[in-house]
């Protein structure tokens, strides 16, 4: 015999299921505070001791740039010894990329000091995960000002011909750690391995914000080259990072690209947002509201906004160019918006202008549920 | 926030942040694992966390983002849990329940809980957010960088599948 659910038993059945009802342990807790209490002492350690001679810092502004580097930068393996000492090493590897470049750009001195695979070290440990690319790269400012550690900046790889806001360190498994030594912030980071893409070209930027600015640098939808933005107002330094072609593996690159965003991670099968109807059933079901209409424009994030209010409800989404279009197709975008009585249907024109309008429709997905 | 108030966020929403990480993984010592991650990665980040505004939905964002990554790197050898291991005796029975009643309930959790596991992360994610994390809607749709109507598209979706697979488990919905 069956056992009958009702929606409402099947709703609260969900409820209690999930309910947040497990506590962390004491003893958790306990090793979770004094792991944060030394991470904070580290982080005390390692904060601005002392200021840059000035007359250090003087002579240093008469030499070339890369003089400045060699002397006044720790190592990448230095850098790497006091955040992972695991991975000195890796750095010091034969193989290991020993860029030791240097920009400077609206006041600041960048160096990208080196880049390794954790696959580099002869020895696993599990401080290293060997299917990373780790980099250091050294930020300070040209006028021997210290860096602040409250300041934020932002340092990941980029790709060619992969969009920077969706394809950088944050959605790469990317995680990172930074000391300052006198007053030039170390930063030691790794993301998922980016050898596999070596067969494009790689980019390194470092930003003066907490996230990903979208403004900042520009890629070429015809070539993929990335390219710094002229006018963004801050810093947005691009580095080539010279990887070796022969290390690529397009079809892992491949593999990788379509699990990061498609939310396939496990391995199973891409399952569309709403399999059972398409944006051409939508369409054909629902009743376009012709008032609903309206150019969308994007903002300084480059997000297109769009709200409307239909007789059941209120109604406002919010998402970009390149998550509605991504492959900048004109036409209507394969992605939308359910709401309680329809859906929101994004168009894009010849010209490149952007539309959204709602469908109507009788019964909507959502109140099937 | 200063490290200091990290502290109060651990105290004030630890119950719910492990509870989510209970959910997300497989066993406990990998919640455990997950949960103290979570916090370390936030106090990296904490001069980013704005006290007025919600950090439980911040520390969400982070521990979904780990369980991500830990599931790309080990997708090769992750295992489909076992029936038998699903419950862990954590679940305690409430005293006011007559037992059958309890123990229906608790079994119909359990399956529950063991379906969820096997829905795709995109919809997993989602549904722990929504009723074990308490996030709004438009909260889920920032973490997962999706439009609102998608995220109520998939839980609508993680529903139907947890619905089908009860009735495959002799429950009629």
């Amino acid at each position: 015999m069956k056992h009958k659910l009702s929606q409402e038993q099947f709703e609260e059945l969900l409820r209690g299921t999930f309910a947040p009802d497990r506590f962390p342990s004491p003893e958790i807790n306990h090793t979770l505070f004094t792991r944060l209490e030394e991470k904070e002492l580290y982080r005390m350690e390692h904060k601005f001791v002392g200021k840059i001679p000035v007359l250090a810092a003087a002579f240093c502004l008469l030499l070339t740039v890369s003089v400045f580097a060699s002397w006044h930068f720790l190592s990448a393996s230095s850098v790497a010894e006091q955040s992972i000492p695991e991975l000195s090493a890796a750095f010091d590897q034969e193989d290991a990329t020993k860029v030791n470049a240097v920009r400077t750009q609206k006041g600041y001195i960048v160096s990208l000091l080196g880049l390794t695979s954790g696959a580099a070290l002869e020895n696993e440990t599990d401080a290293v995960d060997k299917n990373s690319t780790y980099a250091v790269v050294a930020i300070g400012k040209e006028d021997g000002t210290p860096i602040n550690m409250d300041d934020s900046y932002f340092a990941s790889p980029l790709i060619q011909g992969l969009t920077p806001w969706q394809y950088n360190i944050a959605s790469m498994g990317g995680a990172y750690s930074q000391f300052i030594e006198n007053g030039i912030l170390y930063r030691l980071f790794n993301c998922d391995d980016i050898e596999i893409f070596a067969d494009r070209k790689l980019y390194l930027c470092v930003t003066d914000t907490p996230f990903y600015p979208t403004e900042a640098f520009h890629m070429d939808e015809a070539t993929g080259l990335i390219t710094e933005a002229k006018d963004f107002d801050g810093l947005n330094i691009l580095f080539d990072l010279p990887l070796d072609p022969a290390k690529a593996d397009p079809e892992r690159a491949k593999q990788y690209i379509d699990s990061l965003w498609n939310d396939s991670d496990d391995g199973g099968e891409e399952i569309p947002s709403l399999p059972e109807m398409t944006v051409e059933e939508i369409l054909k079901k629902g009743t376009v509201v012709e008032s609903s209409r309206k150019v969308l424009t994007p903002d300084k994030n480059g997000m297109l906004s769009y709200s409307f209010s239909s007789k059941d409800s209120k109604m406002s989404e919010s998402a970009s160019e390149e998550f509605l279009f991504p492959d900048g197709a004109e036409g209507l975008s394969p992605t939308f918006s359910l709401t309680d009585d329809g859906a929101i249907l994004y168009e894009k024109a010849k010209d490149g202008t952007i539309t959204a309008f709602f469908v109507e429709l009788e019964t909507s997905l959502e109140a099937k549920d | 926030m200063t490290y200091e108030d990290l502290h109060d966020v651990v105290l004030l929403h630890g119950k719910s942040i492990y509870s989510f990480c209970r959910h997300l993984t497989e066993n406990a010592a990998d919640a455990d694992d997950l949960y103290q991650e979570t916090f370390l990665k936030a106090a990296e980040l904490c001069h980013k966390i704005n006290k007025s505004q919600n950090p439980r939905a911040f520390l969400i964002r982070i521990a979904a983002g780990i369980w991500r990554n830990s599931l790309r790197k080990e997708a090769g050898r992750r295992k489909i849990l076992p029936f038998s291991s699903l419950s862990d005796g954590e679940e305690a029975v409430s005293p006011e329940q007559p037992p059958e009643t309890a123990l229906l309930q608790r079994e119909e959790s359990e399956l529950l809980s063991l379906c969820a596991k096997r829905l795709k992360p995109k919809l997993r994610l989602p549904l722990y957010m929504y009723y074990t994390a308490e996030l709004s809607l438009s909260e889920i749709a920032s973490i997962l960088h999706v439009p609102v109507g998608t995220v109520k598209s998939r839980l609508w979706r993680a529903k139907q599948e947890l619905k089908h697979d009860l009735e495959v488990h002799g429950y009629e919905t």
